[in-house]
């Protein structure tokens, strides 16, 4: 029976596919394997692409950042620089961010600081009569939404403040 | 282990016992073996995303293999004419794998002196026979065959160990 095994066994090596068309029958599939199973097909599909991209795109955040943070917080940037554009685009967002009339009153008031110190830092520079008017006209308007809010305050210590700003407005007008 | 390795491994495996199932089923004519060993594999790799993992990769293979085994001779069945030993011995039931089987041992016997080998077992059973040939012929293992036919593995080893007892009778 041995003899049968070893017969059997020994045909069965002797009968395999050359190496050659093994060889060359693996290159076609991986040839086809390559074509059907192709991922990045579009240049904006390239990793090196990808990684590029992000790494901009995250450059581009930080240094708007900087630069918005800058427009944001310094009285330098006033009616006709060319960041004030982005400041008052943060504002707006900000503003909309305040829900409650505490928080609105808080931030027209904080906002009415800042446009008088860039008024100040403009009647410093004594040039530009027009961006000053327009400065006093913004000045007016938020104070027109204060007072708007000031009916539903709760806080006293901010019903003073904003009390105080009112009157201050009345004396002017 | 990714796909493509996966497939790899699979290619590896599968070769060799793929060749000789097929080479024997077309009368070992080893180009023609060679051609449709390479469309079987083309078409498993073209379906091999879509394999169900829960059966064995053997047994999924070897339908393949069978299903276009039986595409090439239906549609080379006006361009060639069968053997004569499906002639003889269509009446008696056999199958045609069968008869090709009978066709690569007459070759092998004019082409070789180790017919003895196929000689014997022309002997066994057409069941007895295709386990006996699939496990020590080809080199599918028990469960691989059991796998293919859908019986158990020791079922397929105890038919396996009875036709070898039978052999041992025949000679």
């Amino acid at each position: 029976m041995k003899w049968l095994s070893y017969k059997l066994w020994k045909e069965r090596n002797s009968l395999k596919p050359s190496c050659a068309f093994k060889l060359s029958l693996w290159k076609k599939l991986d040839k086809t394997w390559q074509e059907t199973h192709i991922q990045c097909n579009f240049w904006y599909q390239n990793r090196v692409f990808k990684y590029s991209m992000v790494s901009l795109v995250i450059l581009a955040v930080v240094a708007s950042s900087g630069v918005g943070a800058y427009a944001y917080n310094s009285p330098e940037v006033t009616e006709g620089t060319k960041l004030y554009p982005i400041k008052r685009a943060i504002e707006k967002v900000e503003e909309k961010t305040k829900k409650t009339p505490e928080a609105k009153a808080k931030f027209y008031l904080k906002q009415i600081q800042r446009r008088e110190v860039e008024k100040d830092k403009l009647e410093k520079k004594s040039k530009r009569q027009v961006q000053l008017q327009q400065l006093e006209e913004k000045i007016n308007k938020t104070e027109e939404q204060l007072e708007k809010v000031n009916t539903d305050l709760v806080t006293s210590s901010l019903k003073d403040q904003v009390k105080q700003r009112l009157e201050k407005r009345k004396i002017k007008v | 282990m990714n796909r493509k390795k996966e497939f790899g491994k699979f290619y590896n495996d599968n070769i060799d016992k793929l060749y000789r199932f097929v080479f024997f089923r077309v009368g070992k004519d080893k180009e023609l073996a060679e051609d449709l060993v390479s469309e079987i594999f083309m078409k498993a790799l073209n379906s091999f995303d879509n394999y169900d993992k829960n059966i064995s990769v053997s047994a999924w293979l070897f339908t393949i293999a069978k299903n276009h085994l039986a595409n090439y001779w239906r549609d080379k069945k006006e361009e060639m004419s069968l053997p004569e030993v499906v002639e003889e011995d269509g009446e008696d039931g056999l199958g045609l794998d069968d008869v090709w089987f009978k066709v690569a041992v007459e070759k092998h016997n004019k082409d070789s002196e180790k017919a003895s080998v196929y000689d014997i077992l022309t002997k066994l059973d057409t069941v007895d026979k295709e386990i006996v040939t699939f496990h020590y012929l080809y080199g599918y293992s028990y469960l691989e065959i059991a796998e293919m036919i859908g019986k158990s593995e020791t079922a397929i080893k105890v038919t396996a160990h009875r036709a070898i007892k039978k052999l041992k009778k025949l000679l």
